[in-house]
């Protein structure tokens, strides 16, 4: 298991390279222009602010995956499609775990029994309702419980509401391949589970890492180009504000866990409702979960919910705004 | 081979990165230029663990390398590089008073009021910082109250849009991290100010309070003794 020697080289030297390049500030005499010294203060404030939750996900996602058993969660089903839904929309409090995480996790669950549109409300609600989204969002938005409590509702009943429309359809959403292949999802047992767990964290920490750091050089950019006016012009309006945080939901593709802390970047300047509208979106649909959905549902079942989630989200942000 | 084999490791290096960055903040007490204290242990701790799960991952791992990669790919991991190694070879650094002008920090009245915060002190007025002031002026009814009452306050300058004579100085308050930073801001009166000082210097301002003649609320410091003083190791208000 020991890694290629070249490999160990070139991390070992990054890591001498990055403390010399902390430790001395090599640039320190540099001038550099406010806009970009704003730049990367507010970039790496989210950064710096969001990665210990994504840390804090990663270790409660192996811990769930490799040492709990799922029969605790399934022996509780009901047998009533809808009380089922229900029941399956909460089950992100015991699998915390990345959205990303949570597509072959909703994989499994399918070749153990669960029926495809169970499975789709699994997909879209677990990323809102568990617990390090819920807190992430409380300690981002501390002075505003309406963002979060919106949120969780409106996560739990846009992910049933879709649940129960594919659940009506005569049509299969699963991908031909999927239906032909057969994966097992049984955590291995203690040879070879060390390995298994290190290729998770490594797996997963490139996805949310990524999307994390281009994610925070979008906010603090968005922070330092665009003009107040036409930031406080666009989130001021209350439909306007609401298309525009669902649209940016989508291309920024932030991870549901730390995503609370990238739409704070907005708070003074958009509506509490494009917050919510951002923040419900966000985690069911982006373009990094469309392309991961892909391999289990075909592309009319994501056109359909993609369609189905922007609808139910904007509806979410118009109530918000005009509720509260 | 080997770059699919480096690259496959992209997570926990970005993690391994992030985390040694986050203790050489916290080491040399600038981790607060960033996030609101109250948060600082727990990152620190989740800091330490993030290392650790990395080195591990990154020594005891046998990467399964991904036959292709495309230029999308490349130009990412090429961007994040840059940034990467940007950030950690300036030194760090406070929000600017370009950001606070953009965020308001010029509001007509005098008293920028955006986030009044609680009053923590009581009369005696020479202990009251920034923020204090700004919440008392913003919720009094009636500033003239304070005339002449003696004013101590730290912060950055920034320039009076309109008065040569005048500048604002201002404070960040922080509620949870940088990027929600709204500036506070009091109108201080003195002649010929960039004579001695420019925009952004912290500044340590003594005067009396002066009601404004112009409108009903809001109040002015005139500075009887400003001095040029270092970024304080607590620059933000929360």
């Amino acid at each position: 298991m020991l890694r290629a020697p070249l490999v160990k080289l070139i991390c070992l030297s990054l890591g001498v390279a990055l403390i010399f390049f902390i430790t001395l500030s090599p640039l320190a005499k540099l001038s550099v222009p406010y806009i970009v010294q704003d730049f990367l203060t507010l970039s790496l404030s989210v950064l710096l602010e969001a990665t210990p939750f994504v840390v804090l996900g990663l270790v409660l996602a192996t811990c769930v995956k490799y040492f709990i058993s799922d029969r605790i969660f399934f022996s509780l089903m009901p047998k009533k499609p809808l009380w089922r839904r229900m029941y399956i929309s909460t089950l992100g409090v015991f699998l915390p775990v990345c959205e990303c995480g949570n597509v072959p996790l909703a994989r499994g669950l399918i070749i153990k029994g669960f029926k495809p549109a169970d499975a789709v409300t699994f997909l879209l609600s677990a990323p809102i309702i568990n617990p390090i989204t819920i807190t992430t969002t409380a300690i981002a938005f501390s002075g505003d419980s309406t963002i979060v409590i919106a949120r969780v509702i409106a996560g739990f009943v846009i992910a049933n509401i879709i649940g129960a429309y594919f659940a009506k359809k005569k049509l299969s959403i699963l991908t031909r391949s999927f239906q032909n292949y057969c994966e097992h999802e049984h955590a291995p047992r203690s040879k070879g589970r060390l390995r298994h767990i290190l290729g998770d964290i490594q797996e997963e920490s490139r996805r949310m890492m990524v999307p994390l750091v281009f994610g925070s050089m979008i906010a603090g950019l968005t922070q330092v180009l665009i003009p107040r006016e036409v930031l406080t012009t666009l989130g001021g309006h209350v439909a306007l504000s609401v298309v525009a945080m669902i649209l940016l939901a989508f291309i920024v593709s932030i991870c549901a866990n730390v995503d609370a802390f990238f739409a704070l970047a907005y708070s003074t300047t958009f509506t509490p409702g494009a917050l919510v509208a951002f923040l419900v979106f966000g985690p069911m649909i982006d373009i990094k979960m469309l392309s991961l959905m892909r391999t289990t549902f075909t592309k009319r079942a994501l056109v359909e919910m993609t369609l189905l989630v922007g609808i139910l989200s904007y509806i979410t942000g118009m109530v918000v705004n005009y509720a509260f | 081979m080997r770059f699919n084999m480096l690259r496959a490791q992209g997570g926990p290096l970005l993690l391994a990165i992030v985390g040694i960055l986050t203790i050489s903040l916290a080491m040399k007490g600038k981790l607060i230029y960033y996030i609101h204290p109250r948060y600082v242990v727990f990152t620190i701790i989740l800091a330490i663990v993030a290392v650790i799960i990395s080195v591990f991952t990154l020594f005891y791992r046998q990467a399964t390398p991904r036959s292709t990669y495309n230029a999308w790919q490349i130009i990412s991991g090429m961007v994040i590089c840059v940034y990467l190694v940007v950030v950690v070879s300036l030194p760090p650094a406070t929000l600017s008073y370009k950001l606070a002008v953009q965020r308001g920090a010029q509001e007509q009245g005098g008293v920028s009021a955006s986030a009044a915060t609680p009053i923590r002190v009581g009369r005696n007025t020479e202990k009251y910082r920034l923020e204090d002031w700004v919440s008392v002026l913003s919720q009094s009814v009636d500033s003239r109250q304070f005339e002449g009452k003696k004013a101590i306050v730290s912060g950055f300058i920034v320039p009076h849009p309109d008065n040569e004579n005048a500048f604002f100085i201002s404070r960040f308050v922080m509620t949870c991290c940088a990027v929600d930073a709204r500036p506070l801001s009091i109108e201080v009166n003195l002649e010929k100010w960039r004579d001695q000082f420019v925009a952004n210097q912290w500044v340590e301002v003594s005067g009396s309070v002066q009601p404004r003649k112009d409108a009903l609320y809001g109040a002015n410091i005139q500075a009887s003794n400003v001095i040029a003083i270092d970024t304080p190791e607590d620059p933000y208000a929360y």
